[in-house]
């Protein structure tokens, strides 16, 4: 894990700033969303697709207001799923053009009843991983938090979900979006205010540390004592449940002995893994990087976001 | 400071009194040093953009309303250095629309694999949508980067952007007005621009009493003959200057401009400011300041304080946008 010194001159310790956890689907950015919300006084609002909406709001019209948000708001946060929150704006804000200040999204949440012991939001999207760049650009002092997670293990948890595509192959493309958008990041940006966080490591003692220290030193407040986070946003989803209770015991639900090819699968998918990481952070790029680069490229033809 | 192993080409609109494409090359040359580049003109044929381009690594477009519907910037230098595979940058230039038919298709053509930093949300919505997801990057305007555009007022030293001076002033209170009134784009009329400049000229002046109505062209292609006919037929006396002729505000004086980068400036350095749009690329401004409007192109009147970005927030974003150039440049 890495963090770059930010040379920036700004208020790194706003309490605004917001924090975003990313990563390919299934990376376990729910349950490392759930660890930090136990522990700190964070408001924890997952997959809310904020940043895609209110992308696709401005692309329609350069001059959205809140306002226009608030009244999409249904489709924002729904899903087809209940919500027990709704973003609601003050009277000035209402009136604000959303491209001027995204950062009143998130100061609006904190003022739902919900969340208001929370001083930031943690914001859980995997699919913004798609988008680091231009979160950096929109919040630069937010802190990003990238899931990691061996691939095979990704594909199979996508595979065992009941709303995800089935199809390998463009599972292994969709899943190698985030890692090459975050390499150009780190060409463009650096990574400062950046964090790779790997799931198999979820446990690990050093990681953790290194991931609470980057939280407290943006001022973060740890609770007195940690708290149980109900995943009742996802109501019919009991895995979460079980889940966030192993996510410090044990690293996989998967309790059955691998076989010789499974673990063979899983071998090369920690390869991949640590490949991909070393290409983001220094950008060697050896001939594994080059294929799967050549192979992100038509991916992202064959399935444009 | 970037030390290329070959050299640097630029190109933009130097020396044509356009305050952002002159401080921006000001800010190149410091960045890549005074031996290290090339410039580009943006008129270049492609057997002359060949040559300048041959012992180059890299060519920079320096922002601007680069690419539009009608119309694509410099693409026979651009063309001319996708065939010698040289390095493509575009730094905070602005897209107000696609270009449509051949035009769109040669520009999709020069910007593949190039490093495109735009330099408002607008248009990196319209690289994106164009070019693909991941393709733009977003930057700030180089203009911030000079140092002495961070001077602040506090000390009242003077400052020229071009022919234009910031300064403490002669006591005399000025209403200078500084219009654009040539622009090629389908979306731009002269006498609807000349009414919504004549708006903002009579409501500053129901606000203040002003000693002087200076009015003058803000480029040299600028001609002020038919607002200042109009001005004359209101009874508003005025004095019109020269392009040639400095002028100097004061710290206290009132600007009207449609140019982004005199309002930018001169908000800058605490001169209340009306910018009035004049195309797409004028509604985005980033800026800094404490007083000043913006006439958007629907005839809404936004206050400097609903647009700006906070101080903060800007710091981080100059620090970001120069890692980029330069990591765009030697990497």
């Amino acid at each position: 894990m890495e963090e770059e010194t930010n040379t920036g001159t700004g208020d790194a310790t706003s309490s605004l700033a917001p924090v975003f956890v990313v990563g390919p689907a299934r990376s376990g950015t729910t349950v490392f969303t759930h660890t930090l919300a136990r522990k700190y006084t964070i408001a924890c609002v997952p997959e809310t697709n904020l940043i895609a909406v209110l992308l696709k709001m401005l692309a329609r019209s350069k001059d959205a207001t809140f306002a226009d948000f608030e009244a999409k708001q249904r489709d924002v946060l729904m899903h087809g799923q209940n919500r027990p929150y709704s973003i609601l704006f003050t009277p000035e804000m209402r009136t604000r053009r959303m491209r001027d200040c995204p950062d009143a999204l998130f100061e609006a949440i904190l003022r739902c009843d919900r969340y208001t012991e929370g001083d930031r939001v943690i914001e859980q999207t995997p699919r913004n991983g798609e988008r680091v760049r231009l979160l950096r650009w929109m919040f630069p002092s937010s802190l990003v938090f990238f899931m990691s997670r061996n691939p095979v293990d990704v594909i199979a948890s996508n595979r065992r979900t009941p709303w995800g595509t089935r199809n390998r192959l463009k599972l292994f493309l969709v899943l190698l979006r985030p890692y090459f958008e975050l390499r150009e990041l780190a060409r463009t940006y650096g990574l400062g205010h950046t964090m790779i966080v790997e799931y198999e490591k979820l446990a690990d003692v050093a990681q953790m540390a290194e991931v609470f220290g980057a939280l407290e030193s943006r001022g973060t407040t740890p609770r007195e004592a940690e708290i149980d986070i109900e995943p009742i946003n996802y109501s019919n989803n009991d895995w979460a449940r079980d889940h966030f209770r192993k996510a410090g015991d044990r690293l996989s639900l998967d309790h059955k002995p691998l076989g010789p090819q499974q673990r063979l699968l899983r071998c090369i998918g920690a390869h991949v893994q640590l490949r991909l990481i070393d290409h983001v952070r220094t950008g060697r790029s050896g001939p594994l990087v080059l294929l799967l680069s050549a192979i992100n490229s038509l991916g992202n033809k064959a399935f444009p976001r | 400071m970037i030390r290329p192993s070959r050299k640097i080409g630029l190109i933009g609109y130097f020396g044509y009194e356009n305050i952002g494409d002159d401080v921006m090359l000001a800010n190149m040359k410091r960045m890549v040093g005074e031996e290290n580049y090339v410039l580009v003109r943006p008129n270049e044929s492609l057997l002359g953009a060949l040559r300048k381009l041959w012992g180059c690594s890299a060519i920079v477009v320096c922002g601007g309303a680069v690419i539009r519907r009608t119309n694509a910037a410099y693409l026979k230098v651009m063309v001319a250095a996708k065939l010698l595979c040289v390095k493509r940058i575009y730094y905070s230039i602005e897209i107000s629309a696609w270009p449509v038919g051949r035009l769109g298709r040669i520009q999709k053509f020069v910007m593949r694999n190039a490093s495109v930093f735009v330099r408002d949300l607008g248009s990196f919505l319209i690289a994106e949508r164009a070019l693909g997801v991941g393709k733009g990057t977003m930057v700030v305007d180089l203009f911030y980067f000079d140092d002495a555009m961070f001077a602040q007022t506090a000390g009242r030293e003077s400052h020229s952007y071009g022919r234009i001076t910031l300064g403490p002033g002669d006591g005399k209170r000025k209403l200078v007005v500084l219009p654009r009134t040539k622009f090629n784009s389908p979306n731009y009329s002269e006498q609807m621009n000349e009414r919504r400049i004549l708006d903002a000229i009579r409501k500053r002046r129901e606000r203040e009493i002003f000693d002087e109505v200076l009015l003058s062209p803000s480029a040299a292609n600028d001609d002020v003959g038919s607002l200042s006919a109009r001005l004359h037929g209101e009874g508003i006396g005025y004095v019109v200057a020269d392009f040639d002729a400095p002028i100097a505000l004061a710290y206290g004086d009132v600007v009207i401009t449609n140019r982004l980068h005199i309002f930018k400036a001169v908000c800058l350095h605490d001169v209340d400011c009306v910018l009035v749009s004049y195309d797409p690329k004028t509604e985005w401004p980033e800026v800094i300041g404490e007083r000043g409007e913006i006439v958007s192109l629907a005839g809404d009147t936004l206050d400097i304080a609903d647009v700006r970005i906070p101080p903060s927030v800007l710091a981080e974003r100059i620090a970001l946008s120069k890692k980029a150039l330069i990591n765009a440049i030697s990497g």
